[in-house]
């Protein structure tokens, strides 16, 4: 009986699958407990209905709210539970012990969403509701109790890094500030995915079918596994934010999304592995992969020859390449040859036991390197401020200090040209800087569940006024400042110019002046005495 | 028959071109740096002498200093580096801090003014600056703004180009001047159907006066000013005669993001300055038309007798660089062509815009193409088409457009953008204004568009984004303002 049960809902699964049905608002329960990946919400969510607290969860589509809800009612073994619905409003008196459920409140009205919350309110009764935030804006902007206003601070404070506690009242969890890459969920997803995985209608029941080689290899493979899961990271580190349903349908697409072409050759059925779809499959995460990072493009001297030749038993690996050797196909078709090498070469980035996949991705991508600030930025932000300190005033006036932030000012207004001379005469010091990490509050709050930052805020002690350090800006300060058209560079060289307008300081008598000419690549530090009316160069 | 007196071209586009719009549309020199240096020149009294600054940091073509400087030694007030190569060093620094902007030259002059004593006469602003000022004093908070704009200039600033400019000028150059509002005019602002825009203009000018004002950072408020201006006058130039001959504000969509990914766009952007030469020249036949009613009572004219009068305004007309003035033949076979569809005296006022056009040395849409490229609401930079584009650089005026009083630190973004387009017609992403245009833009790049003006005004710190597509403007007078 549990094997037809278990057998019933694989082919389910395959079914779903094969239809690339990722919406867990219309999966079975059945389903959606065949799917579920352990999230360490599900049990803060229960545990606050439990204790009589209205749950709001937040997030992008896709992020997973209505089904982290749906898992957690799951867990809730006694209390009635009302889904507020279009045909279906509260009930009036709500049972005090009862629970208000709105799977999405943008399926239903803002009245009947504000008329739900007043009455679960009215009774001491929680009220779990999923919403985006367009929804909460027009809902804060009608509710005259305040209670969604305090709702859409609470995200928006978070969002902006500000260290919010929740009211006594209700928990909210905006899946949002979620890089599932950073959790188990990637993992996860594989080990629920990868045991129904079947060959394609091609290969009928043929365990030779691509799908289900892969399939298999990584199954066995934690390490594979694991290189999958940072390839995807990479984006994340990049300023991605992923949803679980776009991880969903990657990982979907990579084992459901391929048919062996009938009759194909081997070569043409190389490109059905996991591996090569992971860089050329039809998702848009497997194009943002392939945009920044492609192991056929790392050169690897001994291997690339170990690989060529086809001696791949000289390669330590986790599992052995199931295709033909490159320089074979190569003799009758160049080009097969190459599509060959690639197969091989990706398969090895994935089991190769000896490579340094953490190193490589560094090497190839600045992402890794951002995500690594992001982390130490919410273990240590006093370093990273130093770090970014160093980094704008190397980018605006060629110093190398990390201590004191100069604050460098033009006064050009052309909008045509970049400003050549950038002239500073104060600084402070990095103790008047400090960093605002979106989620972070979230992230210590709910370790393992994922809550880690895309970017961060370098911000001054007693001004609004921000800079928005993301992968790129990053990325961007590392470079020269140039004096050519550049729309990224006039962007970021804009957002320093505002930023550092809001620095505190306050004017001297007599100015030392220090001016990077852009043009001429020359410093000048000059020394103005207005009331003598003199000017000195210093240097 | 007799003719009527014949208009006198020239003086008739001075009288109800220039001096009705408040600015010159037949040149492409102004740019911000002029035109904040004619507003302040425009509105405060006071002599100007900033001979001291423009002999330190003058140079000709070809980067030679217009002073050498063993003349500067004698001719300065200041004590300078004795050493040839130290105060090369320093001319060549400070005049990339407060001459970046190529406006600085013996004769005439524009400095990138963070010092009131660094105000010029000069005025290659071409009116712009006396449009800005006009429309800050018709507001009742204009001259106490300026007056306190004043008095904050003249204090310490703790920026370098405020010192090196106070160091440049005459010590006594700022005692007694007052706000001094220019003499009054018959404008467009006057006129009905035209107060709203005019209202909407003014506004903006108060915030970036308020923000110049009040904002903890003066070089960044005197920047926000220098753009807004500029901004306003290209937006007095396409709404006053799209209202007068349209009766509505025409519909400006704006490319953002990288120039040329949205063609839709693109193409819609560009479609828009042809659309606004169009109701410029629209608004020329429309006011040249009253004049002609004026002259001749009916509209029976004889062609020959039209003709003849058309000659003799055109002999009025004077031919600037690179402009023509049409000959006889020219004259009679334009009369001719529009004679056919149009009554006399409508023939003789469209000849009359042709006349006038053509010897206009610079069309007034490069002028707007011009003026636009140098305050970033025309691109790119080079080359075609010309379009209206958004660059970094107009991104706070563009905020400070989309901002009511009552706003606090925080504006939804549709609200604002919504504002933008009710006000001004500028849009940016899915509008009823942009649904109107003739040549319309497909709806997935309005999206796109939208998007990266998001994303600009994000990765300035001018919003934030949340998720779901959530965005909010931070109203800089909340952000910028200081604390004490």
């Amino acid at each position: 009986m549990v094997e037809e049960t278990e057998a019933a809902s694989r082919s389910d699964l395959r079914q779903l699958f094969e239809q690339g049905a990722v919406y867990a608002d219309r999966w079975t329960s059945e389903v959606r407990t065949a799917l579920d990946v352990r999230d360490p919400l599900a049990e803060v969510v229960a545990s606050a209905l439990a204790a009589r607290k209205s749950v709001i969860l937040a997030g992008n589509a896709g992020d997973g709210k209505s089904h982290l809800a749906q898992v957690a009612l799951d867990r809730m073994s006694t209390r009635s539970c009302f889904e507020v619905t279009q045909q279906t409003p509260a009930p009036d008196p709500v049972p005090a012990d009862a629970l208000l459920f709105i799977r999405d409140a943008s399926s239903l009205s803002d009245d009947a969403v504000l008329s739900a919350a007043a009455a679960a309110r009215a009774a001491g009764a929680p009220l779990l509701m999923t919403i985006n935030e367009g929804p909460l804006t027009s809902l804060a902007h009608k509710d005259t109790s305040g209670f969604f206003a305090r709702i859409r601070t609470v995200l928006h404070d978070r969002a902006m890094g500000e260290v919010v506690e929740d009211e006594d009242e209700f928990l909210i969890l905006n899946l949002a500030g979620r890089q599932l890459t950073r959790s188990v969920f990637v993992v996860g997803a594989l080990a629920r995915l990868l045991p129904v995985v079947t060959p394609c209608t091609t290969c009928a029941k043929s365990n030779t079918c691509p799908r289900v080689v892969g399939a298999k290899m990584l199954k066995k493979s934690k390490r594979a596994q694991e290189r999958l899961e940072s390839l995807l990271q990479l984006l994340s580190d990049g300023g991605q934010h992923i949803s679980a349903r776009e991880i969903w349908v990657f990982l979907i697409e990579l084992f459901f999304g391929w048919t062996c072409p009938p009759g194909g050759t081997e070569v043409e059925r190389a490109r059905g592995y996991f591996w090569m779809r992971v860089f050329e499959g039809e998702s848009r995460l497997a194009a943002d992969i392939a945009a920044e990072f492609d192991p056929i493009t790392v050169p690897m001297a001994r291997e690339d020859v170990y690989i060529w030749q086809g001696e791949f038993e000289k390669i330590r690996s986790d599992a052995s390449y199931p295709g033909t050797r490159p320089s074979v196909v190569a003799r009758t078709s160049p080009t097969d040859g190459r599509i060959a090498f690639a197969s091989a070469k990706r398969c090895f980035f994935f089991f190769g036991r000896d490579l340094n996949v953490e190193s490589i991705l560094a090497r190839r991508s600045l992402a890794p390197q951002f995500g690594k600030i992001l982390e130490r930025a919410g273990q240590d932000a006093r370093p990273v401020i130093r770090e970014m300190v160093g980094v704008i005033n190397s980018y605006r006036l060629r110093h190398d200090t990390e201590n004191d932030l100069w604050v460098s000012r033009h006064h050009g207004f052309a909008a045509q040209r970049r400003p050549t001379g950038l002239g500073a005469s104060a600084k402070v010091s990095i103790e008047g800087l400090r960093l605002r990490l979106p989620h972070s509050d979230e992230g210590a709050l709910y370790p393992g569940a994922g809550f880690f930052p895309t970017e961060l805020f370098l911000c001054w002690e007693d001004s609004t006024q921000s800079l928005l350090i993301d992968f790129a800006t990053w990325e961007r300060l590392q470079n020269e400042r140039t004096l050519t058209v550049d729309r990224h560079q006039e962007t970021l060289d804009f957002a320093l110019d505002l930023f550092l307008s809001q620095a505190p300081v306050v004017a001297t008598a007599d100015p030392e002046i220090h001016v990077y000419d852009h043009r001429r690549r020359e410093a000048t530090t000059l020394r103005i005495r207005p009331e003598d009316h003199k000017i000195e160069v210093i240097s | 028959m007799t003719l009527p007196a014949p208009i006198d071209l020239e003086q008739w586009f001075k009288a109800n071109v220039e001096d009705f719009l408040v600015l010159i549309p037949t040149s492409v020199s102004p740019q911000p740096v002029h035109v904040l240096n004619g507003f302040l020149h425009t509105v405060f009294s006071g002599r100007r002498s900033p001979k001291t600054a423009v002999d330190f940091v003058a140079a000709r073509a070809g980067g030679v200093w217009a002073v050498s400087n063993q003349e500067l030694r004698v001719r300065s007030p200041l004590s300078l580096p004795k050493d040839d190569l130290k105060l090369d060093k320093a001319r060549r620094a400070i005049a990339s801090l407060i001459a970046a902007d190529r406006a600085v030259f013996p004769s005439f002059a524009s400095f990138q003014v963070a010092h009131p004593g660094l105000i010029t006469s000069d005025a290659t602003h071409l009116r712009i600056g006396e449009l800005a000022a006009r429309l800050t004093l018709a507001s009742k908070d204009g001259e106490g703004l300026l007056q306190s704009l004043l008095d904050r200039l003249v204090e310490p600033q703790p920026n370098p180009h405020w010192a090196i400019e106070k160091v440049l000028s005459d010590p006594d150059v700022l005692t007694n001047v007052i706000v001094e509002p220019p003499s009054d005019l018959d404008w467009w602002a006057d006129v009905p159907g035209l107060e709203k825009l005019a209202t909407d203009l003014t506004d903006l000018q108060i915030r970036a006066l308020r923000l110049a004002v009040d904002s903890r950072d003066s070089l960044l408020g005197l920047e926000v000013l220098a753009i807004s201006a500029t901004w306003t006058a290209l937006l007095v130039y396409a709404q006053v005669a799209s209202l007068t001959v349209e009766g509505k504000v025409a519909p400006l969509l704006v490319e953002a993001g990288e120039p040329g990914s949205l063609p839709s766009v693109r193409a819609t952007s560009a479609e828009v300055i042809n659309l606004l030469d169009a109701r410029f020249q629209e608004f020329l036949v429309k006011e040249l038309q009253t004049e002609v009613n004026d002259r001749f009572p009916d509209d029976s004219t004889p062609g020959e007798t039209a003709v003849a009068y058309l000659l003799e305004c055109n002999n009025t007309v004077k031919k600037l660089s690179g402009g023509t003035v049409l000959n006889a033949a020219q004259v009679a076979e334009i009369y001719g062509m529009w004679s056919h569809d149009y009554t006399s005296r409508e023939a003789i006022a469209r000849t009359l815009q042709e006349c006038l056009t053509s010897a206009m040395g610079n069309k007034a849409r490069d002028w707007f193409a011009a003026v636009g490229r140098h305050c970033g609401f025309v691109g790119p930079r080079r080359g075609h088409p010309a379009r209206l584009r958004v660059e970094v650089s107009l991104v706070p005026a563009l905020v400070l457009a989309g901002i009511e009083d009552a706003d606090g630190p925080v504006v939804p973004f549709k609200v604002w953008a919504d504002r933008l387009a009710n006000k001004f017609g500028v849009v940016f992403g899915p509008h009823v204004v942009a649904r109107s245009m003739v040549n319309r833009a497909a709806e997935n790049e309005l999206e796109a568009n939208q998007q990266a003006l998001v994303d600009l005004l994000t990765s300035l710190g001018l919003a934030r984004r949340f998720s779901d597509g959530v965005t909010e403007i931070l109203n800089p007078l909340f952000s910028w303002v200081k604390n004490d």
